[in-house]
């Protein structure tokens, strides 16, 4: 009985051999291999990339540095005589200016209300855009381990 | 070409050696283009979807464990990749319908293909397989071409082991059945 089904396996076995299965582009390997070193030369670019930002962190941290010196450091009385007197009438009259034009801004804006429903759908969107990008990241990197 | 083992070339890979991945990609590339050809029908499609996932495979060669063969995780990639950009189901396999299936006759057909030129059997097996199924076709490809064993078959698709047993003695059949449609068929033709 099981050697008539392993005769009857190997008649199945030679005649798909047989089929037609169509095969691959003749340059189907150099494609990949070229994409492969455009990646890697990618990969350069972006490890470069990393390096030069190191530098321009670098040349912030210094900047910072610099000005706080500078600022510390630098003889500032020549502007005491603005900043010992202020005056009290321009700034009374400069304040309520900018009151009214954040009032008129404001006012803009009045008819604009949240209702509660409309903050539980912007909080649930807002939620799935994040777990929708942590199961993404998650199912990228478990998914070719075994 | 002969080749070395798959895992000589990751280990190559592995250590930087970019160009051992063209004898990988050589080794494999027509199963892997069966493979998604068999789910999307598509020369062109096919051709694409074996290409990005010796890409993925390449990116991500080195969380390859080596517990399992190469081809086998290989194939995986092609076919996650094959039935995502089909946007099909993972177990869309033919329900056969059991009257069909047992009216048939095993030597019957074995009979008839023995008698037959070895162009004319090509045409017969060509029929019967295009009317399987893509996922059918599939597995009869992997299982009796490239003679993946039930466990490998189960890893690349994610059927469990006795599912692929199941659903690999109802293809037989199914295929005898074709088989056998394909000679009537021909003698009708007659």
């Amino acid at each position: 009985m099981e050697k008539d089904i392993n005769n009857r396996d190997n008649f199945l076995k030679n005649l798909i051999r047989k089929s037609t299965n169509e095969k691959p582009s003749l340059d189907f390997t150099e494609k990949i291999m070229q994409k492969i070193e455009t990646g890697i030369e990618t990969e350069n670019i972006e490890e470069f990339e990393k390096s030069y930002q190191k530098w321009w962190w670098l040349l912030v941290v210094i900047s910072t540095v610099t000005l706080f010196s500078f600022l510390i450091m630098f003889d500032w009385s020549f502007l005491n005589f603005q900043i010992e007197k202020p005056n009290l009438d321009q700034i009374n009259t400069i304040i309520p200016g900018i009151q009214k034009i954040f009032q008129s801004v404001m006012g803009l804006f009045s008819d604009l209300k949240f209702s509660s429903i409309s903050i539980i759908i912007l909080g649930t969107i807002i939620m799935l855009v994040f777990i929708d990008k942590f199961i993404k990241r998650y199912s990228a990197d478990k998914k070719y381990v075994f | 070409m002969k080749y070395r083992k798959d895992i000589y070339y990751v280990e190559k890979v592995l250590q930087g050696d970019t160009s051992a991945f063209a004898h990988l990609i050589n080794k494999h590339k027509e199963m892997a283009f069966i493979i998604a050809n068999k789910i999307v029908r598509n020369k062109e499609d096919a051709e694409e979807i074996a290409q990005d996932s010796f890409l993925k495979a390449y990116q991500a060669i080195e969380k390859f464990k080596k517990e399992a063969k190469f081809s086998t995780w290989l194939y995986r990639i092609v076919y996650n990749t094959a039935i995502s950009k089909t946007r099909k189901k993972k177990f869309e396999f033919s329900a056969i319908e059991d009257q069909i299936i047992n009216n048939y006759s095993i030597d019957e057909v074995v009979e008839n293909v023995n008698h037959l030129s070895d162009e004319e059997q090509k045409l017969h097996i060509d029929n019967a397989i295009e009317k399987l199924p893509e996922n059918d076709s599939l597995l009869i490809n992997l299982f009796y071409l490239n003679e993946s064993s039930i466990d490998e078959i189960s890893q690349i698709t994610g059927l469990t082991n006795s599912n692929v047993k199941v659903k690999l003695h109802r293809i037989r059949k199914k295929l005898y059945v074709e088989l056998q449609n394909s000679f009537q068929t021909e003698l009708n033709v007659v």
